[in-house]
């Protein structure tokens, strides 16, 4: 039951990146995204991360694609025109290059992943929570990291609104 | 329990897509959602390999991830509207002010 709906939302997260990549309208790419986005968030659930899982549809889905739209109707962009024919062997190269990465990245299934376990075990778990546990770790041994996040978030926006302002 | 291995194949073919979508299209909007792709992909193989070493500190990165992401779709937006105030075109090719 469980692998069949991780097969049903990875095969909708693989179809919406290829979305992405090929549709010629970017409106219709920035849906795609939307879908590979809610079926990864799904994939997260079936991972047992929970806050995860939340914060990728509130800040994914909800906030950046939302972001990506808006900006997307703001500019009024023309369709993108057909590519000339010189850049085909340029895509061709393209995908080459895809094909080595995705290569790459299989090296380390040939292996075991060995590592610290650490203490989110299901028994942990049981008692207090995903969500708890993880917090717990967050405002303890990652303070300090939290704390910078917060400030790349503030000169984020500020950086954002300074950029987009036609005059300050 | 999802075998780790299947979520590890689908990162690796998520971050493969948007490696050839940075490189094949244009319009620097699709370039950012490529971009946003690639970082989901190594979103996913963090919480793959959290939940098969039940460990907290996978979903932590992640959300520092997901900070990082978000702060830099909002910077990357707001100078995609920039520049098209200035040059009238999003398009990665026509954007060359800077080649000698």
């Amino acid at each position: 039951m469980v692998t069949t709906v991780f097969f049903i939302c990875a095969a909708l997260a693989i179809a919406g990146a290829l979305g992405v990549v090929s549709f010629r309208n970017p409106v219709h790419s920035a849906l795609a995204m939307l879908g590979t986005m809610v079926s990864i968030a799904v994939i997260y659930l079936l991972h047992n991360a929970e806050f995860i899982f939340a914060i990728q549809l509130m800040i994914y889905a909800g906030g950046v694609m939302m972001l990506v739209i808006f900006v997307i109707f703001l500019l009024d962009l023309r369709r993108e025109e057909e590519q000339r024919a010189k850049l085909k062997s340029g895509k061709v190269i393209a995908i080459g290059v895809g094909g080595l990465v995705f290569l790459s990245l299989l090296i380390p299934l040939a292996g075991s992943i060995t590592g610290k376990t650490g203490g989110m075990t299901e028994k942990a778990l049981e008692r207090i929570g995903s969500v708890e546990y993880l917090s717990n770790e967050l405002f303890t041994n990652y303070l300090l990291p939290f704390e910078l996040a917060s400030v790349l978030l503030l000169v984020g926006l500020v950086g954002a609104v300074a950029l987009a302002k036609k005059r300050l | 329990m999802i075998p780790f291995e299947y979520s590890l194949l689908l990162s690796a073919i998520l971050f493969a897509i948007g490696c050839v979508g940075v490189l094949v299209r244009r319009n620097v909007i699709v370039l950012l959602m490529c971009i946003e792709l690639m970082l989901n992909g190594v979103n996913l193989s963090f919480v793959a390999i959290a939940d098969k070493l039940d460990s907290a500190e996978g979903l932590i990165y992640v959300f520092f991830v997901m900070t990082v992401a978000a702060a830099e779709a909002a910077v990357g937006l707001a100078i995609v509207v920039n520049l098209f105030r200035h040059r009238d075109s999003v398009y990665a090719d026509e954007i060359n002010l800077l080649k000698g």
